[in-house]
């Protein structure tokens, strides 16, 4: 188990290394220059100058590279040119709005997909089947800020039971569309999984034959279905909630919510490439160390991995 | 017996271990495949191996044409050095030896057509590409199959003819020698002896030596000159045709031959069969001694500890057991009841 | 040389032929006439095809022109009617229209964008499959890497250094989508290198490359088309969250995209400027998917690894 948790840490730090590698390639080997790119549209040549200095871009790429991850370690993540504030700390900052997007997504994906994806999978064929179905096609099929305008428009504008965006007191209130939004797109690929899961194991011969003997179907689920269904919903999970840390980004413009999505969508719109870079760093870290969470919990609730 | 012979083959002490690996990539233990063989073939020979199946049978075959990497051991094909042959040297090896494999539907890529199937082996063997049609029409003749079945895909063919195409993409590279993996046992019992016909007319037309491996020992009887019996990856008994089955000095060889058929029933009745007893052991974990000794009916303390040696018995004739000369003496009939 | 069981074989194998020798095409289209979304999906995709190549006979007015009569007296988007079918937005511009060239510019973007994206994919999955130790190795931790990105977020990156542009989007797109279709075939062709068929053909002396390209890649078709047209799905909605976001197709070229992101300031009052755009872009998401589902069922890809 340790040796197991070991090589997947040592693979992690692998993953990091090459996300460091991958942003300083797109953000320094690109054609042109990366301190006209760093400065600004506006920035003046003296600017320009002064940062093509700092940045060591004088120097060869090994050791432009070399600093550049040694950088990224230290935590310093460079300097928004539109806010001239260091970039991680203002991400840090704008997280906590994120993250309970984030979490909020998460409950509500598990709340709308999971029953759907067991009654589906309970009664294959039947109405609920399809309709089940067609709700999952459409959650996969409809973009997110498109399902988001959807719900202000009628939830909020036309009803006015939500608030039209922005943020204010009590605050849940305002998180409620923007998480169902996140939650809905999700919960398509929830349903999917978990009937396509639990069809496999409910008609596995094994199971066939239990069921004939008359063993209680609760007692089959707990025993032989949910055992099967939990590693993959908690993969989904990790992978979601690492995902969603660094990407409600639509979600957040949608609803004008200021997390680090929005930050990094105002970055874009005056191509703030140290706050753009500094985002898609952020994000990749939280979806590496999701997995890593991921990965010692299959250590806790699977047995075999426990067992090597 | 000891005519002088032209060499295609010969294999000495090969050997071919398989590691096995537990959770994480860790090795745990080894199996032992093939442990030890040797043999060798003349041009025009037939050498039939016999024995049960995981005996390490399909793993020597494909060590020989370098499907699998050996472990230890010598392989020498037309004269050459070919056990660590890599590119051009490997690509003679494979010119020279071919391999038919034993199941059809598995061995053929069910999405190319038969005509390609072997036209690819035409390329390989440098064949101008205005001549390979006519190849192709001529070696489709040879294995009894029309031209028209160029252009089927395999699933339009039966088992048999599947098999023929088999055989048909070997011969096309031009080989001196094919290795047959049991190349009729997963047909038709009703097409078997069709197959082995053909490979019959195959030796007599182009005189083709042959591997020929199979547990059924009536097939070897027909087919072969010689034939070597294999149990647990080592060759226990290897003789002469009629002398294997006048007069076989293994006891593992006379329960083999106890579920054969004898040519008169006087014989049948005379003989006092052997029944294998007990579950072969795993290649994995062989146990020491003679590997035989725990279903051996005559099995001594001796058995249990040393190893017996292939003796040679008489001309052409070897066998790994430390009692065989005793069992000459009674006239390979009787088995002591130890 | 008339041997009798060649005769029996020649009549077996015409009775065999007889039964089996139903083409791959008749099959897979009688099945898509048993799924009816599948072939309402297909029906759909060929109309929006016909329509994007056919724009400029097709659209009813200018995509790019602000009619006086497309604004009210108080300069607001009109409403869909007799004039703009599906209405204007508000700078008085045709929404029927730049649909209709905005379907264009998302096909060609998720075509081209995918089909680079499995050109790569499967080359990559199939040499590091194929010959795997350290190529192997290689190739799937970059794989790993790319995938530890938010795939907007990677894709919002690139765009951000290199520059909004059709070009740009579409390379981008292709460079991040490779690794999807490479883990497919890779995963495929680890299978398919273990089945006798391959070792036999190796044993002949074929070299890799033919083996690779004439025995593994057919069996690795069906599961191509099936991701393929699940892939511009995901492809045709990401250029459609870049162009939201405003770093995809640059304005005033229509998008679906684009045209929410413009439509969001007055949806409001307008709200068909959101609603028939999305319907487009939902229909023919579902359409790919949809069809990518019925593929997936009729080939069963995976059934080739087996
Ligand atoms: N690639 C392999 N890895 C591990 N063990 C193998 C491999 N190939 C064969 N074996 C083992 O080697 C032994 C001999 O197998 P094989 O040569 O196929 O026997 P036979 O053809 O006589 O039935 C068996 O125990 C089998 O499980
Ligand atoms: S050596 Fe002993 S155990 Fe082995 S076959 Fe001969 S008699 Fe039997
Ligand atoms: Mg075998």
């Amino acid at each position: 188990m340790w040796k197991y948790l070991g090589k997947r840490l040592g693979w992690t730090v692998v993953v990091i290394w090459g996300v460091m590698t991958l942003t300083f390639l797109i953000a320094y080997a690109v054609p042109g220059d990366p301190a006209r790119l760093i400065a600004g549209p506006g920035a003046s040549a003296a600017t320009v100058a002064s940062i093509h200095r700092q940045l060591g871009l004088d120097q060869p790429i090994w050791t432009q590279y070399l600093e550049y991850c040694w950088r990224l370690l230290q935590g310093n993540f460079g300097i928004s040119f539109l806010r001239k504030v260091p970039v991680l700390p203002a991400i840090l900052q704008r997280a906590p709005v994120t993250a309970m997007v984030a979490v909020g997504g998460v409950i509500f994906e598990l709340l709308i997909g999971i029953p759907i994806g067991v009654l589906a999978a309970l009664r294959p064929g039947s109405v609920w089947d399809r309709v089940a179905t067609i709700f999952a096609l459409l959650g996969l099929s409809a973009p997110s800020f498109w399902l988001g305008l959807f719900l202000l428009y009628y939830l909020a504008f036309v009803n006015s039971w939500f608030p039209l965006g922005g943020v204010g007191s009590p605050l849940i209130y305002y998180l409620v569309l923007p998480c169902l939004t996140v939650g809905l797109n999700g919960a398509a690929w929830y349903s999917r999984m978990l009937r396509s899961t639990m069809l496999d194991i409910l008609q596995a011969p094994y199971m066939q034959m239990a069921r004939a003997k008359g063993v209680p179907g609760w007692l089959l689920l707990r025993r032989h279905v949910l055992p099967n269904v939990i590693i993959p919903i908690i993969t989904m999970v990790g992978m979601d909630f690492g995902y969603f840390l660094g990407g409600v980004l639509i979600i957040e413009v949608v609803f004008g919510l200021p997390g680090i999505g929005q930050q990094a969508w105002q970055a874009i719109q005056v191509l703030d490439i140290p706050m753009i870079m500094g985002t898609v760093i952020f994000a990749a870290m939280a979806i590496v160390v999701m997995n890593v969470l991921v990965d010692i919990s299959y250590v806790l609730f699977d047995p075999r991995v426990r067992v090597g | 017996m000891s005519v002088a012979r032209e060499q295609v083959l010969e294999v000495r002490d090969l050997k071919v271990h398989f590691p096995i690996r537990g959770s994480f990539g860790r090795t745990t233990g080894i199996v032992r495949a093939v442990d030890g063989v040797s043999i060798e073939l003349g041009r025009g020979e037939t050498l039939g191996i016999a024995g049960e199946s995981g005996c390490g049978k399909s793993t020597l075959a494909r060590a020989m044409l370098r499907i699998v990497e050996p472990t230890a051991g010598r392989i020498v094909v037309g004269g050459e050095d070919v056990t660590a042959a890599r590119g051009p040297a490997l690509r003679h090896l494979l010119k020279v030896m071919q391999m038919v494999f034993q199941d059809p539907n598995d061995s053929l890529n069910p999405r190319v057509k038969v005509g390609a199937a072997i036209e690819e082996a035409l390329i390989v063997a440098h064949v101008a590409p205005q001549d390979r049609p006519h190849r192709v029409q001529e070696i489709l003749r040879t294995v009894g199959l029309p031209y028209a079945f160029a252009r089927r895909y395999p699933h339009e063919l039966s088992g048999g003819q599947r098999q023929r195409v088999g055989i048909a993409r070997a011969l096309a590279v031009g080989p001196q020698l094919l290795v047959c993996d049991e190349p009729v046992s997963a047909l038709d019992v009703s097409v078997r002896a069709q197959i082995i016909n053909l490979f019959q007319d195959l030796q007599d037309q182009l005189g083709l030596g042959y591997v020929f491996i199979s547990h059924d020992l009536a097939v070897l009887r027909q087919m072969s000159h010689r034939v070597a019996v294999m149990y647990l990856g080592r060759v226990v008994e290897q003789a002469p045709n009629q002398v294997l089955y006048a007069q076989p000095l293994h006891p593992y060889t006379q329960a083999l031959l106890g579920s054969v058929p004898l040519p008169s029933p006087k014989a049948n009745r005379a003989r006092q069969r052997i029944h294998l007893v007990g579950e072969v052991p795993s290649p994995s974990s062989p146990p020491p001694g003679c590997p035989f000794h725990p279903r051996c009916p005559i099995a001594q303390d001796v058995c249990r500890n040393e190893v017996p040696p292939l003796r040679v018995i008489a001309s052409g004739h070897h066998v790994a057991c430390h009692f065989a000369q005793a069992n000459v003496w009674a006239g390979g009939e009787r088995v002591g009841q130890a | 040389m008339a041997r009798p069981e060649v005769e029996q074989a020649i009549l077996d194998a015409e009775e065999l032929a007889a039964v089996r020798q139903v083409s791959t095409w008749r099959t897979l289209l009688e099945s898509l006439l048993h799924n009816v979304p599948a072939m309402l999906s297909v029906v759909f995709l060929l109309i929006l095809v016909a329509v994007a190549i056919l724009a400029p006979y097709v659209a009813p007015h200018n995509p790019l022109q602000g009619f006086v009569q497309g604004l009210t007296s108080q300069g607001a988007p009109v409403p869909p009617g007799k004039t703009f079918l599906l209405g204007t937005d508000e700078n008085g511009r045709d929404i029927l229209s730049r649909m209709i060239y905005g379907a264009r510019v998302s096909l060609t973007i998720g075509i081209v964008a995918n089909g680079i994206a499995i050109v790569i994919g499967v080359m990559v999955g199939m040499v590091a499959g194929y010959f795997g130790g350290w190529i192997d190795t290689l190739l799937m931790r970059v794989t790993d890497v790319v995938m530890a990105f938010p795939i907007l977020l990677l894709a919002i990156a690139l765009i951000a250094v290199t520059g909004p542009s059709i070009t740009n989007i579409i390379l981008v797109i292709a460079l991040i989508y490779w690794v999807n279709m490479a883990r497919v075939v890779h995963g495929m062709v680890l299978s398919l290198k273990e089945r006798e068929f391959v070792t036999a053909t190796r044993t002949l002396g074929v070299g890799p490359w033919r083996i690779l390209f004439r025995h593994i890649l057919p069996h690795l078709s069906s599961a191509i088309i099936v991701y393929g047209s699940l892939g511009v799905a995901t492809t045709v909605l990401l250029e459609a969250s870049l162009s939201y976001i405003g770093i995809g197709v640059p304005v005033p070229m229509p998008s679906w995209g684009n045209m929410i992101a413009e439509g969001q300031a007055t949806y409001q009052v307008a709200p068909w400027l959101l609603i028939y755009p999305g319907i487009a872009l939902v229909l023919t998401v579902l359409a790919f998917n949809l069809i990518g589902d019925w593929l997936r069922d009729a080939l069963d890809p995976m059934q080739e690894g087996k």
